[in-house]
């Protein structure tokens, strides 16, 4: 007992022999990770800027001029009443859309939503051709609004279909 | 005399003053420990709540008295609206949804004071403290910025109401947002427990054995809630798909990311004291994200589809997210050096390793949906350039986060604890290994042999490949699944000599957390099968004249005609349709679709599915030329969607076995009327783990899943007062989309 020198006994240099196999610093293992982390994130970030899509509403994009040709955007307007171009039961549909005064014309080969309208906000993502004649992949109309804050009231009616969200 | 509107108001203000000074009485009470402060905050907490339960019932009453008086009601219902919708308008619109929220949040808290009312003694008080903290911020936006019980001045009280968006009048759309604050809203009382731990600096275990109990809450009401969501998108709006990254999307999936993970990560501080700060800081993202995400929603900050309410609210919002996470992280940071954990990691190849990169899997999902959601607006702010990131970029990042997440879950659960020797893993991995690849050419040549090629799909290269990996992978954690149960089932056959079937419900019964649990990952991994054959869906816009035929996958499609019915409110168009395969007859198809005269900009598709477990066939009707009576449709053939559905019930029947309660809680709720307040529970539970398969298939079989449902929306003779108000329409002049040149100029718009 006391005579034994009992070495692994004692209770600092025990310690300094389990402490001994812990390697100071960062574990290799961790700085792989953080790496990997890091390029992921920057690879992701760089995906990102190159996907991006310009957005403009309908003034801004016809003031971008030439500009605009070959770009892919998306543009928001208001659909000019009476500039629809269609057949009824064919699909494929040119319009025009606005904001403040100047429109854009864009045209569309697949199915629009149903709540598309004369008079309605969309947004409209695509391709720009030389005739600035927005060739769009991509038609979305806003969401009719269940939080709208318009209530009726005992007013006359202003020209418009009663339920329609009141649009300038 | 009192009216709906006075009392209404007076039980809001009423409410948050209570809850103002309760919170001010449980902070003493945490401080003191005095037993009256405690009793105090008790009773100030059960007021409160009930001063808010009644602002409920008045709104609830007023709606289904119609009493026009009040705005909301107005806005958002009508005389014509069945009960069930009339229930549901309570939620339709801003006002009554943050009630809605409120209410929850305080039912939440009363079940948690009553609950604990004898344990967690040092905790309680600082619960209380949070909960009412955080219905004081929710009643001051209610009581200054969006008041449901606002009313008319006398001239301009409406004589009927304006109703619910006939698009909104399904079931599923009824039941999707009070599942989804529900969700938000019970997130309040497990991030109470980790502020109480953190405010009394009691770092044990404790607040985690209360929080784990709560925090399947949330996270089912979430699932519930994006399921339907999800839903409702793909049979009523007619894009074909179920998510679109769409930021109102995004808002409702940061917190069930971030609470996934905590669910997790929660274990293995329970098993081994690690992973302290981890889970503090999962409990606060959890919690910051359903109000950021309400923000993002209600503020109309970011260009969604969803736009919704207007800016006044939004500021609040931002006000109540700025305080919460500035609480939150200065408690976080105070607390930082004692939440140190208790042991430390042996190896990387071990459980609580594979469980931290679930966590920081989660965690990178999660800021790559955030980053993509705000990065628009940043760049905004930053540069003046709005830019707008789409749905492919979201897919190329996520897709492959997904399939590694759903690897880390088979591997996640056959790994061992503590460190994973080669004697180990071999006993382990093999056969899950080896059964994987023996099966995986086999499923996946079955189908492409069986049904893919003759599809004709041509996916590309690097779809397919993400497609053939992510089934592989659900191979994989379905064999890892099936090893540990068997290897579990037969210890228990050969220590008590049971059969199979009676030791796998005693798993079960025993273990009830760990086995719901894997049925949970196996809805997961449906789900995943569902995203895998999103990569062989097609899509086709196309037209046709009455006979033609269109060859889609391979289908032929044949178009005979339509069906018109104008009628004085509404026109009624059906598409008829059969498809043939090899030359014979598969189904006939009715795409149709309403245009109401009241509101002819918001016409209603029923959309024709017919589901089977391979693939959907899916048809909308688009337009048509009611003289030649050719039609525009949209059709898709999408492989696999029903499993999204399927894997959503597994999900939540999973849920409800890790729910179930033990005897140990039944004990809690006492002393109670017992039986019936138990089947109560038991069954509101059961209930509503069933509901979204419930709601499904009730549309699919009924009136409302099919074009019938739209003879119900204006209510048969009651449409008098209406009448007045409708501009009347001669017949001829049928109103669709596309035929405004047509009828002139000289409508009225």
């Amino acid at each position: 007992m006391a005579t034994h020198h009992d070495v692994d006994l004692d209770i600092e240099s025990l310690e300094e022999t389990l402490g001994a196999d812990e390697p100071s610093g960062l574990h290799p293992g961790w700085i792989v990770a953080i790496l990997a982390m890091a390029c992921f994130i920057a690879f992701m970030l760089l995906d990102a800027f190159e996907s991006e899509t310009y957005f403009y509403e309908a003034d801004v994009a016809v003031a971008q001029g030439p500009d605009l040709i070959g770009q892919t955007v998306r543009v928001k307007g208001i659909v000019e009443p009476g500039s629809v171009v269609g057949e009824d039961g064919k699909l494929g549909r040119s319009f025009r859309i606005a904001e403040k005064g100047k429109s854009i014309k864009v045209h569309y080969g697949k199915a629009l939503p149903d709540t598309f309208e004369e008079g309605i906000e969309i947004v409209a993502q695509g391709e720009v051709d030389d005739d600035y004649v927005l060739q769009a992949d991509e038609v979305v109309v806003k969401c009719p609004s269940r939080y709208e804050g318009d209530a009726p009231t005992g007013a006359p009616k202003k020209q418009g279909k009663e339920g329609a969200p009141v649009v300038r | 005399m009192i009216d709906n509107q006075d009392l209404g108001t007076f039980a809001l203000y009423y409410a948050l003053v209570v809850c103002l000074i309760g919170t001010a009485i449980s902070v003493v009470a945490g401080k003191t420990g005095s037993q009256r402060f405690v009793h105090a905050s008790r009773f100030a907490s059960y007021t409160g709540a009930g001063a808010i339960f009644v602002a409920g019932a008045v709104l609830m009453h007023a709606i289904l008295t119609h009493d026009f008086s009040i705005q909301y009601v107005a806005s958002f219902s009508d005389h014509t609206m069945p009960l069930f919708y009339l229930i549901g308008s309570f939620w339709g619109g801003q006002a009554g949804s943050l009630l809605f929220w409120t209410s929850v949040v305080a039912a939440s808290m009363v079940s948690c004071v009553y609950i604990y009312r004898r344990s967690y003694q040092d905790f309680m008080p600082w619960v209380s403290a949070v909960c009412m903290a955080v219905l004081s911020g929710l009643l001051l936006i209610l009581v200054f910025g969006s008041n449901p019980f606002e009313g008319f001045s006398i001239i301009n009280d409406p004589t009927t109401g304006k109703g619910l968006n006939p698009l909104l009048q399904t079931p599923k759309m009824v039941m999707h947002p009070p599942s989804l604050l529900a969700g938000l809203a019970t997130m309040t009382i497990p991030y109470a427990f980790a502020m109480a731990a953190l405010i009394t600096g009691n770092m044990s275990n404790a607040w985690v054995k209360a929080a784990r109990k709560w925090i399947l809450i949330p996270w089912l009401f979430l699932s519930i809630g994006n399921m339907l969501g999800g839903m409702w998108a793909y049979e009523e709006l007619g894009w074909g798909g179920y998510w679109a990254w769409d930021p109102v999307e995004n808002a409702a999936f940061f917190p069930w990311l971030m609470t996934s993970a905590l669910i997790h990560s929660i274990m293995i501080q329970e098993r081994r004291g690690m992973l302290k700060r981890w889970n503090i800081g999962l409990m606060i993202a959890s919690f910051v994200l359903t109000i950021f995400g309400t923000y993002i929603t209600r503020s109309g900050l970011i260009e969604s589809v969803h736009t919704f309410a207007q800016s006044e609210i939004g500021d609040y919002f931002l006000a109540l997210l700025l305080t919460v996470l500035a609480v939150s992280v200065s408690l976080f940071l105070w607390r930082w050096r004692d939440l140190k954990s208790d042991q430390r990691l042996d190896s990387p190849a071990s459980r609580e390793s594979a469980f931290i990169f679930n966590n920081w899997l989660l965690v990178v999902m999660t800021l790559v949906v955030l980053f993509g959601t705000m990065w628009p607006k940043i760049k905004e702010g930053l540069f003046g350039q709005e830019v707008a990131i789409g749905p492919p970029w979201f897919n190329r990042w996520m897709v492959p986060l997904g399939i590694l997440l759903l690897l880390l879950m088979g591997i996640g659960t056959i790994i061992p604890w503590r460190r994973t020797t080669m004697a180990a893993f071999k006993r382990q991995f093999v056969i899950p290994i080896l059964a994987t690849a023996a099966i995986s050419p086999v499923l996946l040549g079955a189908y492409w042999y069986g049904r893919g090629a003759a599809l004709g799909v041509t996916p590309t290269p690097l779809e397919s490949a993400y497609a053939i990996i992510t089934v592989v992978c659900c191979i994989f954690a379905i064999t890892t699944m099936i090893a540990d149960v068997w290897r579990a089932m037969s210890a228990r056959m050969r220590k008590h000599g049971e059969g199979a079937f009676e030791s796998l419900s005693r798993l079960f019964i025993k273990q009830r957390r760990r086995y719901g649990g894997y049925v949970v990952h196996l809805g997961i991994v449906c789900s995943f099968i569902a995203f895998a054959g999103n990569a062989l869906k097609i899509e086709q816009d196309i037209s046709l004249d009455p006979g033609e035929s269109y060859q889609i996958g391979d289908y032929t499609i044949t178009y005979e005609g339509l069906t018109l019915e104008n009628e004085a409110d509404k026109d009624i168009i059906i598409g008829k349709m059969t498809a043939m395969r090899n030359g014979e007859h598969v189904y006939d198809l009715r795409p149709g679709k309403a245009v109401f005269h009241s509101s002819p900009n918001m016409p209603t598709s029923e959309i024709d599915i017919k589901t089977t477990p391979l693939e959907d066939l899916y048809v909308a009707l688009v337009n048509h030329d009611p003289r030649t009576q050719a039609a525009a449709f949209k059709i898709f053939v999408a492989p696999f969607t029903w499993w999204f559905w399927l894997g959503g019930t597994i999900l939540l029947l999973g849920t409800l076995i890790c729910m179930w309660p033990t005897r140990y809680g039944i004990e809690a709720l006492k002393p109670t009327p017992g039986v019936f307040v138990r089947a109560t529970a038991f069954g509101a539970l059961a209930v509503l783990c069933v509901t979204p398969l419930a709601v499904l298939t009730y549309e699919s079989n009924s009136e409302w899943g099919s074009a019938k449902r739209f003879e119900r929306l204006i209510g048969d003779g009651d449409g008098d007062e209406n009448k007045n108000k409708l501009e009347q329409t001669p017949r001829d002049k049928v109103r669709t989309d596309q035929n405004r040149e047509a009828s002139g100029a000289a409508e009225a718009s």
